[in-house]
């Protein structure tokens, strides 16, 4: 079919206004070929959905079309340059199209993301150098990444590596490597928790130093813990205290009252299930009547009874708050002796403690597992 | 009686396989729990970390909350090494169609395993969503309902939260897929764009299912914010 296009001049200035002819329904690709918008949506259409049809089989397509009626369509080539030209001209808002409204209004600390691949691959031969995204000045400033790398040093990242692989520092190597990562109170924290020192680091009484020991040995107990969580576990003390009450008043013969237990699993499920991470040797005595008694109280809305940690750490996090317990403690004001002196009520040290630690849920490391798993060593 | 493979073998005829042809592996997509994707990265080799850490270095200022993705345990590791002040804050899960396969990894990187009245987006977080939109002039769905990890609709004060879906990715990918064949004739510059295309597309719609508008309507709000 043929049309005449007019240009649209200005008288001013002379510029040449061409026609788009998108108000009419018409995608003007060169003043010498237009195509009807169906053309493209069409093509949109049979690419995105199940047909996965290519840009040449759609040509195919529309070229029998014109045939039928004893027209004459585009080229292919002309086609594809058509249709790509097309996503330019189309308004597309990428700036708001790629943007959660909701998500856009919380603060980047609350945000969520999901990633995943997707198989969608380039034939190698067409690949070229990298080229910058449409919508780059408004979504994806062009940042150098290595400037986010705070332990920039080569030597520092082998040093931490070496570290973080338990391979073992020379002094002066431990000393570089604490130089490098002074600035950074993250890395300072590894440090404190995966040294032999982070028992006195973290001030903890000594009943607890193999528990922390081996909590900080294990290379996935970093996982396991929220870092904050730990880091506020030792700064505001609130735990700290109730650990020491409960060295002090619990000996065999003295043993934690079911009260005292129910609370514990209540207020404090971060610490229970830190309990249900390590093995009974590295827990404290005091300690084994509360892994026990989570067991016990767990097996009646559980249904059968086990004593596997595992099944006990589930247990712990799956069980549902137990309303008597939320009533015992605010009825009676259950209360711990602090380092102060003073009793401190435990409904009140929970809620000063940060909400990661309260809902550090199931933490297991399962590398015991996986080294029995294996079976023995064998030594040549 | 001499079968196929008898031939292939004894003839010394080799299958030759074009092994450049087929190309780079994909992309990787950034997802918000909504469903939303918020940006594309064109893989020049395997998936791995290093993507998903330049992607958010240079994609956020700051490092997000929660991010999931089917190999968190060592994107936890590489994102500790290199920024360790950047991601302090964040807490990093494993989806749950992938976390079987994590046998030596931790239980914490399993969403189920938390408590599933923990929030994603609280409802004090919607009360500021609304606030914040009110005063950027942003328009919102009508209802925003708050996430947790798990279904905790029993739970008093969740009956009208919606658990998170870790699947979401795999969900989308599943519609996306539809476009890897005519991608992979396609050249660089114009892979590009059509992928940008029809993700762009692809959110227009789910965006209309979200404000309860139709496509096309959703297209007109945009075009006349871009304006």
């Amino acid at each position: 079919m043929e049309v005449d296009v007019y240009e649209l001049r200005c008288p001013e200035c002379a510029h040449c206004q061409p026609y788009d002819g998108l108000a009419a329904g018409v995608y003007n690709y060169s003043n010498e070929t237009l195509f009807t918008e169906n053309v493209p949506k069409g093509l949109y259409t049979s690419v995105s959905k199940q047909a996965r049809t290519t840009k040449y089989g759609f040509h195919n397509a529309m070229k029998e079309v014109y045939e039928r009626s004893s027209s004459t369509f585009v080229c292919p080539s002309t086609f594809n340059k058509a249709m790509v030209a097309y996503l330019t001209v189309v308004k597309t808002n990428y700036k708001d199209g790629m943007t959660c409204s909701i998500c856009r209004c919380l603060p980047a600390k609350k945000q969520c993301v999901l990633f995943d691949g997707l198989w969608a691959g380039v034939q190698r031969e067409k690949m070229r150098r990298p080229i910058k995204y449409p919508y780059t000045d408004i979504h994806r400033p062009n940042i150098n990444v290595n400037k986010f790398r705070i332990v920039q040093e080569q030597k520092a990242r082998e040093l931490l590596k070496a570290y973080t692989k338990k391979e073992g520092l020379q002094p002066d190597q431990m000393k570089t490597l604490t130089a490098y990562l002074s600035a950074t109170s993250m890395l300072q924290f590894f440090q404190y928790v995966r040294s032999f020192e982070a028992p006195n680091l973290l001030r903890c009484p000594p009943a607890f130093e193999d528990f922390i020991k081996a909590l900080a040995s294990n290379s996935n107990g970093l996982a396991l813990v929220h870092r904050e969580a730990m880091v506020n576990f030792n700064a505001n003390g609130a735990a700290l205290c109730m650990l020491e009450s409960w060295i002090t008043h619990c000996t065999p013969n003295n043993p934690l009252s079911m009260e005292d237990k129910d609370e514990i699993r209540m207020h404090f499920p971060a610490l229970s299930a830190l309990l249900g991470t390590c093995s009974l040797e590295h827990i404290p005595v005091e300690f084994h009547a509360v892994m026990v008694s989570h067991v016990f109280c767990t097996e009646d809305a559980q249904g059968p009874k086990t004593k596997n940690s595992r099944s006990y750490v589930a247990c712990i996090v799956n069980a549902a708050p137990n309303p008597q317990a939320v009533a015992r403690s605010g009825e009676h004001g259950a209360s711990v002796l602090g380092a102060d002196g003073c009793r401190h009520n435990l409904l009140a040290l929970r809620t000063q403690l940060p909400i990661q630690m309260r809902q550090a849920g199931s933490l297991r490391c399962r590398q015991t597992q996986r080294q029995s798993r294996r079976g023995p060593v064998h030594q040549k | 009686m001499v079968s196929p493979q008898d031939i292939r073998k004894y003839s010394g005829v080799k299958v030759m396989y074009s092994h450049e042809a087929v190309c780079r592996a994909g992309v990787i997509l950034m997802h918000c729990p909504h469903g939303i994707i918020l940006d594309v990265e064109v893989l020049n080799g395997a998936e791995s970390p290093v993507i998903i850490f330049n992607m958010m270095m240079r994609f956020m200022t700051e490092a997000p909350g929660l991010i999931i993705y089917d190999n968190a345990c060592t994107l936890m590791d590489y994102c500790f090494k290199r920024a360790p002040g950047n991601f302090k804050h964040t807490v990093f899960k494993v989806d749950r169609f992938h976390f079987c396969n994590h046998t030596a990894c931790s239980e914490a990187f399993s969403v189920e395993k938390w408590p599933p009245e923990t929030p994603v987006i609280s409802a004090e977080d919607i009360v500021h969503i609304r606030n914040f939109a009110e005063k950027h002039n942003i328009q919102l769905p009508a209802t925003i309902r708050p996430i947790t990890y798990g279904d905790a609709r029993h739970i008093p004060g969740f009956e009208d939260s919606i658990p998170l879906n870790t699947q979401i990715t795999e969900q989308n990918n599943s519609q996306l897929r539809h476009i890897s064949t005519p991608l992979a004739f396609m050249t660089h510059e114009n892979y590009y764009f059509y992928m940008l295309y029809y993700t762009f597309r692809f959110n227009v719609k789910r965006m209309s299912t979200m404000f309860g508008v139709g496509e096309v309507e959703m297209l007109r709000r945009m075009h006349e914010s871009a304006m």
